[in-house]
């Protein structure tokens, strides 16, 4: 086997970053395993599991709701609060992560932190304006849009833990829409959209677009934003933000999608996803 | 090393697993055979248990993860001589050929039929979302498992045409 010597299953968060602290670089957090059951990350030989620290469910924080970061996709899929706020975005982006049994596998924080470029949860909790809770020595709040303006793993340091992602609770009305561009519903995405519109009345209050799967991290894409925020769009309004997003954004060439399609599934996905989150 | 005990099948075992060993190798070294490595990396499916209650790709759990769990593979549903209803409507189904996926399709099934019991094509669907039958074409297997659902709530069975 491996190099993994060591097995840790703390009882307490704050055990489990003792652990991390004293193993300086050399423990690794196990949540769901997923992604570390195929990859272990150099030089690391003990894993510690966090499976009983109590890291699952929602917690009400007053202006907004922590969802904890061992909470699998399905426990996700299973909290009435999925299908009831933001027009259940929540719940039907969880469905559409993996298979069955892997998101009775994959925890929300997880798949938050390792963030492959296909994941499915980032560009929905990033549109959201979600946080991440983050426990080390001390505990530290940090917005999703700053969380991914590097990959996670290289601005962590080795002794935290991202306990939860706190989203902000919907203010009046919230519409919502999400889709995963793919070959088959398994693929990995070629490209993931989120809208999602807050309301009054009529007028769109503030809009939120971002995009997965097209770099190696989900962005936001303000000028898309704000062809729609504080109005109340119209056809046009709503083909222009796509077709600004489509120009906006750099995407990334693989050898199954070229810059050039994947630029022509922004602007064609966009419009449909603002289209519906605005109806 | 780790130790750990798991109750595969309603029977208490007792292992010692290296830290970073996967579930489904303690599970056939301890002669759960009927458990079965497809791809090693969660993605076909065959090596579906119920972990808890819960469906998990046991290839890619941590053994040390599921310590203490609750372990249920397909030949702890029932055997050749005394086969479960789920099994029973593969047979009559003819919805296996070279069987490989077959433990794991009927561990899915019965996933599906403890939490929905009367599912209908597209819940079927979704919950055998992460099995691979490279044989088939799913549409046997789908129709064992409405049969499955039908005879075990005491209804007539769907007949394929």
């Amino acid at each position: 086997m491996g190099r993994i010597q060591h097995y840790e299953r703390p009882k307490t968060v704050e055990e489990a970053v003792w652990i991390l602290a004293e193993r300086k670089g050399k423990a690794c957090v196990l949540a769901g395993g997923t992604s570390l059951a195929l990859r272990q990350p150099p030089g690391v030989d003990t894993l510690v599991d966090l499976s009983r620290t109590g890291l699952v469910g929602m917690v009400d924080r007053g202006d907004s709701l922590a969802i904890k970061a061992c909470t699998t996709v399905a426990d996700l899929v299973s909290m009435p609060q999925a299908h009831q706020l933001f027009g259940g975005l929540l719940a039907r982006a969880s469905m559409a992560v993996a298979s069955t049994p892997l998101r009775n596998q994959i925890t929300v924080g997880g798949n938050l932190v390792q963030v492959m470029p296909w994941s499915d949860l980032p560009g929905v909790m990033l549109a959201l304006n979600g946080q991440v809770a983050i426990q080390g020595q001390g505990q530290r709040i940090v917005p999703l849009r700053e969380f991914y303006a590097t990959h996670p793993r290289n601005s962590l340091s080795s002794d935290e833990i991202v306990t939860e992602v706190r989203i902000p609770k919907p203010i009046g009305r919230v519409q919502s829409s999400f889709v995963k561009v793919g070959k088959t519903a398994f693929d990995y995405a070629a490209l993931t959209v989120t809208a999602v519109a807050w309301l009054s009345g009529n007028q769109v209050r503030e809009c939120a677009l971002s995009l997965g799967a097209i770099r190696p991290l989900p962005l936001r894409v303000p000028q898309a934003e704000e062809e729609i925020a504080g109005r109340i769009p119209t056809r046009d309004d709503v083909i222009r933000a796509a077709a600004r997003a489509a120009g906006a954004v750099e995407p990334s060439q693989d050898y199954r999608y070229s810059k050039d399609y994947r630029r022509q599934l922004i602007k064609v996905w966009v419009k449909r996803c603002l289209h519906e989150a605005l109806a | 090393m780790v130790n750990i005990t798991l109750t595969i099948n309603g029977e208490k075992t007792s292992c010692t697993v290296a830290p970073d060993e996967k579930l489904i190798d303690t599970l056939r070294r301890h002669g759960r055979t009927d458990v079965k490595k497809g791809c090693g990396e969660g993605t076909c499916g065959s090596c579906v248990v119920l972990l808890n209650g819960r469906l998990v790709t046991s290839c890619i759990v941590f053994s040390a993860a599921a310590d203490g769990g609750e372990i249920l593979t397909a030949a702890g549903l029932g055997t050749a001589n005394s086969p479960h209803l789920i099994q029973t409507s593969f047979v009559k189904a003819g919805a296996v050929q070279c069987g490989f996926c077959t433990p794991g399709m009927v561990m899915a099934a019965k996933a599906l039929l403890d939490v929905v019991p009367e599912p209908n094509v597209d819940q079927i669907k979704t919950a055998l979302d992460g099995n691979l039958c490279r044989c088939t074409g799913y549409v046997k297997i789908i129709e064992a498992v409405q049969n499955a659902a039908r005879t075990l709530g005491g209804k007539d069975e769907v007949t394929h045409e």
